[in-house]
């Protein structure tokens, strides 16, 4: 006795969506980490750095070795700015 | 009326005991045992807490050692902007002013943004 | 001096006037986190005095250190820009081993113990530098290979 193709629709359906889900997060994480294993429990110093690190490369996970920075390096510094509230 | 007697010779022995044998070991050997467990534990979590000190001693140095030159770096842009603010003031006011009465080094609070940002 | 960091900040503030000429210039470090906390010992090691004297300047121009000790923080950016460049040419494949394992492991020390064991016998042969971490139980003693904590089994 065959089982009714109707009844395997569902669970297409939902292997269909975790999977697109799942897949979706993979390459998005990928994506943002250049490839690398992700940075985790990064601490205030860890994300100073990596905003330098982008001053830098250009990426917020590119890394050189280089012992001198490239030109300009030094006048790329961003304050971050509010605006004034009171 | 006869009345009713137990039978001739008595009942017999009711068996109220159980006679099962007792498994395992004597229970002083199993809080031995589960000392013993626990002992070694703790010398093993005593030397993993040794291990994280030494650890989290190290990566505090390893981020001592490179502050000074991020410090540094971070100084010199801070003294670029506060002369490049001077030198505007200077241009566009045509007085040297104080701001803040102090002869301390401040990080402006407020700044003059420019209106048009040609990036 | 206290600051509070802006929040929900959306636009920054880059000025691109360059330093007055009457101040020497000097070549910023170009080496981002992995591979500058890579060779931070090494920097520790030999620029010590530098960096002392650095911070001790800071400390002691009371709150005016940001103008007054350039020159001091020029030398420390010089000195750790030398061994930067050293390590680069006579170690350059276990530096690169060592710092992309430190990328690649959330920057952990203790997972990358092969390279850097590689990377401190090189530099030791060649620069003479050593990694010492001050204040530990056992200066002489270099941290186990196998840690604990270490997930990185390949590593170890």
């Amino acid at each position: 006795m065959g089982v009714p193709f109707e009844a395997l629709l569902p669970f297409g359906i939902i292997i269909g969506c975790f999977g697109a889900g799942g897949y979706g997060l993979m390459a998005v994480k990928n994506w943002t980490n250049e490839g690398k294993r992700a940075r985790w429990s990064r601490d205030l110093w860890d994300r100073v750095m990596m905003e330098r690190d982008l001053r830098i490369t250009g990426t917020m996970r590119g890394q050189s070795s280089n012992h001198e920075a490239p030109p300009g390096f030094e006048l790329s510094n961003p304050w971050k700015l509010e605006k004034r509230i009171f | 009326m006869p009345q009713d007697m137990p039978p001739a010779g008595g009942y017999s022995p009711v068996q109220y005991k159980r006679n099962i044998p007792a498994r395992g070991f004597r229970p002083v050997h199993y809080l031995i045992g589960m000392h013993l467990v626990m002992a070694y534990g703790y010398y093993r979590l005593f030397h993993s807490v040794r291990e994280q000190h030494e650890l989290a001693r190290e990566k505090l140095w390893g981020r001592l050692h490179i502050l000074p030159l991020l410090q540094a770096e971070e100084d010199r842009d801070q003294a670029r902007r506060y002369f490049a603010d001077k030198a505007r003031e200077k241009e566009l006011l045509g007085t040297d002013s104080k701001v803040y009465h102090s002869d301390r080094f401040v990080r402006p609070t407020f700044m003059y943004t420019p209106s048009k940002v040609t990036q | 001096m206290s600051r509070r960091e802006p929040q929900f900040n959306q636009q920054v503030l880059v000025d691109t006037t360059p330093m007055p000429a009457d101040i020497p210039k000097v070549a910023e470090i170009g080496a981002t986190s992995a591979p500058l906390y890579s060779a931070a010992y090494f920097i520790g090691d030999r620029c010590q005095a530098y960096n002392d004297d650095f911070m001790k300047c800071k400390a002691e121009s009371n709150g005016r250190g940001e103008l007054e000790c350039l020159k001091e923080g020029r030398k420390v950016t010089r000195c750790a820009a030398s061994v930067i460049k050293d390590i680069n040419t006579h170690c350059l494949s276990q530096f690169t081993a060592h710092w992309e394992c430190l990328e690649n492991w959330n920057h952990r020390l203790w997972e990358c113990r092969k390279a850097e064991k590689e990377l401190n016998a090189c530099v030791f042969d060649k620069l003479g530098l050593q990694k010492r971490i001050p204040g530990a139980v056992d200066e002489k003693k270099p941290l186990p290979t196998h840690s604990v904590y270490s997930a990185n089994y390949k590593q170890c």
